[in-house]
């Protein structure tokens, strides 16, 4: 038999909407504890230090170093430290041409959405909140490199 | 534990990608159907039904517990599914010797089946998988299994000096293993060669350093000696189990390529069992990846030094710890929640000295299987030994 499932959700995103705002804004946006001032990036909605259940959010400055890079013929991925933050991240870096050890935070990229429409993927692009990484750039230059 | 719990019988279907037109629900039977002969019990016998399965996405069919006791006659019977990822199976067994522990069920079936191959495209099911880890972080980032396992590998390699040959030497052997096995999904002839020359997935990883996507299912009865029939065999036991879990992001891990959470369930294993590490001498490894075996055999701590011991072979048929002569899943194939199960099964017939693949030269008294969800994000390990 052959069975064909669409599923539209929508993902309430609770206390961590702030640093979803943030991805889809091209910002990054940690999570700081009120107690033991732990900063997480992606943001935490509770401490994994202390475990306080309260956290305050904090923007970063958006940069990143490389600690290790993946690359694969579809796309390339990396473990990075973000300034200010006390973890490291997993983020999908979205010029993997480029050699450099560091790089911004950036929007994800339209183009990573093969076989939609022009309105699924923008509709997708505004809401789907991905961590992706433009090597080489500072966030003063980032703004020109963002697709 | 008081060591009471036993492996009645057990069987498993082949696991591969299925192009024979069989359903799941056909190999779920054939996996219970063949268990109770090995147990030489009845389906009447059974009070208790423990289904593992991953995904609702991957059969189309929620509350497979229900459908599965009606289709295997065993309607009436209490009955469960437990989910953990890919660890659903061998927490499913977890979950059936709590059971028997506190009296709840007498004889216990656990029944472990997964469509991961036939049903979907293998893009759909690595979109499906993606989901297995922060679904809100990597998840909608689109970073794969593939790129975790590969971003952890490299913290690893950077902090032991293992190599890319190392990854490889496993890829080669556990098909070989594989080879001596009748249900595998992989039974490859390759060299380290192939391993370098196949397609790459993520770096350091290609192809062949990754385990497939099986279908299939495998089936354990679990019960006290007291309630089964006398057998003519030895019947494994479990002596001690372990579960644990560590942070579901590989960055919040204060070593990324370190598996802290499956070190602190063997702990708990070992320490139930009343042994250490060394008294181990065979085990069952959730290699999902070349590399995650050795990540893997590190935190269980069955050595002290995991790249050392690797090239001197203590991990081979010859060695002191033979590690996935089933294969694993590399080889033998990954049918998510009939994936622990099969470990375990094949544990127990290497101690009760009937395994019908590789065999370990020297006959195995103690046996450690481990399997995880994530990335050995949730961790259930196991302790068996034979009894008389």
């Amino acid at each position: 038999m052959k069975v064909r499932l669409v599923l539209d959700y929508s993902i309430n995103e609770g206390v961590l909407q702030p640093y979803f705002d943030g991805l889809r804004a091209g910002k990054a946006i940690a999570s700081r504890c009120d107690h033991c001032k732990h900063v997480a990036f992606p943001a935490r909605s509770s401490c994994a230090i202390c475990h306080a259940d309260t956290v305050s959010f904090q923007p970063l400055s958006g940069c990143a170093t490389v600690v290790h890079r993946s690359d694969g013929p579809a796309a390339s991925h990396a473990l990075v430290r973000f300034e200010g933050a006390d973890t490291q991240t997993t983020v999908a870096l979205s010029n993997p041409q480029s050699t450099e050890p560091f790089g911004s935070l950036c929007k994800p990229p339209a183009n990573q959405t093969p076989n939609k429409t022009a309105n699924q993927i923008n509709d997708e692009t505004a809401h789907r909140p991905g961590l992706w990484l433009c090597l080489g750039t500072s966030p003063s230059t980032k703004e020109s490199n963002d697709v | 534990m008081t060591g009471n719990v036993t492996i009645a019988g057990g069987a498993m279907t082949p696991f591969n990608r299925r192009k024979d037109g069989s359903s799941f629900r056909d190999w779920a039977r054939l996996a219970l159907n063949g268990a109770l002969l090995d147990a030489g019990i009845a389906a009447s016998d059974i009070d208790s039904l423990i289904v593992a399965s991953e995904s609702d996405f991957f059969t189309l069919q929620l509350n497979p517990a229900a459908l599965l006791a009606d289709e295997c006659g065993l309607t009436g019977v209490a009955a469960m599914r437990v989910e953990g990822g890919g660890a659903s199976g061998h927490l499913a067994v977890h979950a059936g010797i709590a059971q028997i522990e506190s009296s709840l069920a007498q004889r216990v079936a656990v029944l472990g089946v997964e469509a991961s191959a036939s049903h979907l495209s293998g893009a759909r099911m690595g979109d499906l998988y993606s989901l297995s880890f922060d679904a809100w972080t990597d998840g909608m980032t689109g970073v794969d299994s593939t790129a975790l396992y590969a971003l952890s590998a490299l913290s690893f390699m950077a902090r032991t000096g293992a190599t890319s040959e190392d990854f490889a030497r496993i890829a080669v052997r556990n098909r070989a293993h594989a080879r001596s096995n009748a249900f595998a999904h992989l039974p490859l002839d390759i060299s380290a060669g192939d391993v370098a020359a196949s397609p790459l997935i993520a770096s350091p990883y290609r192809r062949l350093d990754c385990s497939p996507l099986s279908d299939g299912a495998a089936c354990i009865i679990l019960a006290r000696a007291t309630d089964l029939p006398k057998a003519d065999r030895p019947r494994a036991r479990f002596r001690g189990i372990g579960c644990a879990t560590d942070t579901v992001r590989l960055g919040e891990r204060q070593d990324a390529g370190r598996f802290a959470g499956k070190a602190l369930a063997a702990a708990r294993a070992h320490a139930m069992a009343g042994i250490t590490p060394g008294d181990i001498n065979l085990a069952e490894v959730y290699d999902s990846y070349s590399g995650a075996q050795l990540q893997a055999i590190e935190a269980l701590g069955l050595v002290d030094d995991v790249i050392r011991a690797e090239r001197e072979n203590v991990f081979a048929a010859t060695g002191a710890v033979p590690v996935n002569l089933s294969g694993g899943l590399l080889g033998q194939g990954a049918p998510v929640g009939a994936t622990g199960v099969a470990q375990i099964w094949a544990a127990a017939q290497q101690l009760e000295g009937r395994y019908p693949g590789k065999r370990a030269d020297r006959q195995p008294t103690c046996a450690l299987v481990d399997t995880h969800g994530g990335i050995a994000t949730l961790n259930a390990v196991s302790i068996l030994e034979a009894s008389s």
